[in-house]
Order: structure tokens, then C-alpha cells, then sequence
């Protein structure tokens, strides 16, 4: 599934928008006991090098995100067969480049990705003499879009993958920021709950989340 | 997913967190509609019903095909022989597989989303489509096994009345054929009652350049700046 391409926004957005995931592989990394014990710890210490350099958030599919109330210790200690970690979200390149030279330097030959402006990933990996191997470009959204919501709830519901954010809720929290009953970080949080991978930027979201409140009361009261 | 009457007290918190907006009230209490239901468990999950009141019966088949590709908290017992869950591997491990060489692409279809969910009968229209147009749904896509007839892009008849969240589909083919592929996509645009995203795998060129995007641009397809790229980290690292 790719949960992690199709990310909106413009470039601006986007420099505040990346996300790094692994994957083991089936074929090499689950031939023996033995392997897959070594990948399950690979697969830890990759979670530890990309949690000390600050993610919003991170998750590992059925065990759940910190955006959505797991700890990174329920994380580690939840990684037991050859998975991989589902997502990590940075706010910034910097981070993001911290995180592959140090997996470069410690060489575990595990598969990592990561979802960005292709121009600042690619700067990344010359910078760190790495290759880009292999890329898939989003073409963005086809068919009967008059289904979709409002660009505006759209840009948040895409940061799940999944589709586990509903736009009604967006709305619902985006008005009670409006009406200054919560925060856009609070109703960020909220959000972030469904999306139990752990792709969902949670400061991103509070920005438009932020942006959208006004618009939805002014909307109201023209009513 | 179903809400308990006997246990809801009507307070409604539940409603807004269905991505599909499947729970509605009838009468005083809440109630899922079964139909635009996807089985994706977030208001068992998410919605803090304060009477515990949503509940997640065992599904028996074929609706239980729903909660296989729509909840990625469960696994699809049918997928554990390919090695991956509902998704498609993609770029994310190509660097260790070598599944996609220079010279091949790969499309990525994921019907459904974002949030509107998909019947499999479009789903069907997407795989029929491509295969009368010589492109076969890859033998590591999680429909494999849900599949009647992969050449012509037939599904089991039993599922074809079951809805699920997305569905990723992954066509294999050489990049001179990206102009067929994008000419059957568009005229599928207006035969689905869905929205679906498309993605476009390759290898990345020595030099950094991406060979898909010159071919995409005299389609008149202008791709988004940010892409998900395999960094090339994995070993043994395929270089083919």
C-alpha cells in the first residue's frame, strides 16, 4: 500500500512533511530462527536511531503509534517477527538526514524509505553518498472526485494512508477550535488516534487544522 | 461493526469518527449501516464510547474480506504466503528483491482512497480494464487470492458485493508502455464510482535522473513534487 506518497500541499508544506519506513524482506530476512531473530533486532535498533532524532510520530501497523497513545518502549518491545516499522514523520530535512547517515554508518541491509520533496531527499543522499535506488511517483488522484471533501480537510485526512481519519471529524474538531472550546494542537492529537501507523503529522495537521477553523465559523454564520 | 442498543446512550460521539460516515442515529440510539460499513474498526478503536456500546462481531465470509483490507491493525490469513499484508511491496524493499530492473515500471493503483472506499466491482473494472489492455495484476498483489481468472482480471463472484476501505493494485510492465497504461486509466475514470491514486515505480538512474517523468510530462502529467524513494540502504543491494 503506498500510505505515505500521496501527500498534499505545496512545496513549502512538504519541507515540513517526511516520512522514513523499513521493510524487511520475505525471501532473506525469514529463512531461519536465526535470521529472523537478527532482523527483529535490526528492526529495534533502526526504531532506536530514528527516535532520538525527534519524529512526531511513529508507529508499527498492529501495535499502534505514539500519535495514538503508544510509547516508543511499546513500540521496541512490540517489534517481535520480521517487519519492519510502518512510519516515522520529521518535521524537517536535517533530521531526516541525521537519521540515514547514522543507518549508512551502522549498515544493517535493511530496506529504507523515505516519502519527501524528491529534490531534498535526493540532496540528502548525495550529501551522505548515498544512491537513490528505486522511486514511485505520485500521479495524485484520478476518477470521480466530486466524492472527495474539501481540499482543505483533504490535505489532513491524506496524512492517513489508511483512510482512517473521517473529514466529518476534521470538521467537527476544526469548529471547536473556532469556537476556541480547544487547540489546533489538541484536535491535531485527536486526530492522530485513528491513524495507528504513525504517518500522521501531527504539527503539520495543527497548522491547517489552525487555518481551517476561521474559515468554518465564517462559513456558519453567513448561514 | 455493530453498536449495541440495549448499551448506547444516544450521545452521538461516536458519529463523526466513521471515515465513511456509516453510524447514524435511528431513534435514540446509534446504529451502523452495514452496507457503507468497511469492518475498518476506528470507532471501536478511536470513538471512547462511554458505554462501551461498539462492538466487533467475527465476521464470517465473504464480508469478512472488508476487515482483511480495510483494518491494518488485523492480518489477511491468505497473505502470510507472500510475504506482505494489504499492500503492495513497491519500492520499499526493490533495493534487496530486485522485482523492478531498469527498463521496468510499475503502476500502483489503490483503489478508494482517499476515504471514499471502494466496491470490489470497481475494483474488477480497474483489473478487466488493464488485462484486456496486456496488463496482468502482479503474482505478489494481495488480490492474488481472491482472483478467478488473473488474465482477464476476473474476481470470485462471492466478494464482488463486499466494499472494503482501499485496495492496492500492482501492474508490472516496460516503460515504453506508459502511454497504454495512462490511456487505460483515463478512460477508466469515468466508468468507477470511486476515486483511485496512481502511483508510478522505476529505478532511479545512476546520474539521479528519473526516467519516468520526461515520458509522464508528454502525457501532459505533471508528477508531485515529493515521491517515496528507496534510499538504497539494503544489502545484499541489487544494482541490476
Amino acid at each position: 500500500m503506498t500510505t505515505v506518497l500521496h501527500r498534499r500541499g505545496d512545496v513549502e508544506f512538504l519541507q515540513k512533511d517526511y516520512i522514513i519506513k523499513n521493510k524487511s524482506t520475505k525471501g532473506l530476512d525469514d529463512v531461519d530462527e536465526e535470521t529472523k531473530r537478527q532482523t527483529v533486532e535490526k528492526t529495534r535498533e533502526i526504531i532506536k536511531i530514528i527516535a532520538k532524532n525527534g519524529p512526531v510520530n511513529i508507529g508499527q501497523g498492529r501495535l499502534g503509534s505514539t500519535g495514538s497513545g503508544r510509547t516508543i518502549e511499546d513500540i521496541l518491545s512490540g517489534v517481535t517477527n520480521a517487519g519492519g516499522l510502518s512510519a516515522a514523520v520529521f518535521t524537517n530535512k536535517e533530521a531526516v538526514r541525521r537519521v540515514l547517515q547514522e543507518l549508512k554508518e551502522r549498515d544493517f541491509g535493511q530496506s529504507i524509505v523515505v516519502s519527501g520533496l524528491i529534490e531534498e531527499v535526493f540532496a540528502i543522499c548525495r550529501e551522505i553518498g548515498l544512491q537513490p535506488h528505486s522511486i514511485i511517483l505520485s500521479l495524485g488522484i484520478w476518477g470521480k472526485k466530486e466524492l472527495l471533501p474539501r481540499p482543505e480537510v483533504l490535505d489532513i485526512v491524506m496524512m492517513c494512508g489508511h483512510g482512517l481519519i473521517s473529514p466529518r471529524l476534521v470538521e467537527s474538531l476544526a469548529r471547536k477550535v473556532g469556537r476556541g472550546k480547544m487547540t489546533a494542537e489538541e484536535a491535531a492529537r485527536e486526530l492522530a488516534r485513528p491513524c495507528i501507523c504513525g504517518a500522521f503529522n501531527i504539527p503539520a495537521a495543527a497548522e491547517l487544522i489552525a487555518n481551517l477553523a476561521p474559515k468554518l465559523i465564517a462559513e456558519e454564520q453567513e448561514k | 461493526m455493530q453498536i449495541n442498543p440495549d448499551k448506547c446512550i444516544g450521545c452521538e460521539n461516536c458519529l463523526d469518527y466513521c471515515p465513511l460516515g456509516a453510524i447514524k442515529m435511528r431513534g435514540s440510539v446509534a446504529w451502523i449501516d452495514p452496507d457503507p460499513c468497511v469492518e475498518c474498526g476506528t470507532c471501536y478503536r478511536s470513538a471512547n464510547c462511554p458505554a462501551e456500546a461498539i462492538e466487533r462481531p467475527e465476521l464470517a465470509w465473504p464480508r469478512s474480506i472488508r476487515q482483511w483490507f480495510s483494518d491494518n491493525s488485523t492480518r489477511i490469513p491468505h497473505l502470510r504466503s507472500l510475504g506482505s499484508g494489504r499492500g503492495v511491496d513497491e519500492v520499499k524493499n526493490n533495493d534487496r528483491t530486485g522485482y523492478y530492473k531498469r527498463g521496468d515500471v510499475g503502476f500502483v493503483v489503490e483503489v478508494g482512497r482517499p476515504g471514499t472506499s471502494a466496491s470490489f466491482r470497481d475494483i474488477e473494472k480497474l483489473l478487466r480494464a488493464m488485462a484486456a489492455a496486456g496488463f496482468m495484476v502482479t503474482e505478489r498483489s494481495p488480490l492474488i487470492p481472491f482472483l478467478a481468472d488473473r488474465e482477464r482480471g476476473i474476481l470470485k463472484k462471492e466478494i464482488l458485493g463486499e466494499r472494503v476501505m482501499t485496495c492496492s493494485v500492482e501492474f508490472k510492465t516496460k516503460i515504453e508502455k506508459i502511454p497504454e497504461v495512462i490511456a487505460v486509466l483515463r478512460r477508466l475514470e469515468p466508468e468507477v464510482d470511486t476515486v483511485f491514486t496512481v502511483g508510478v515505480l522505476s529505478r532511479v538512474e545512476p546520474d539521479g535522473a528519473i526516467p519516468t517523468v520526461p515520458i509522464l510530462k508528454s502525457l501532459g502529467i505533471e508528477p508531485r513534487p515529493n515521491a517515496k524513494i528507496n534510499v538504497g540502504l539494503g544489502r545484499p543491494l541489487v544494482t541490476d
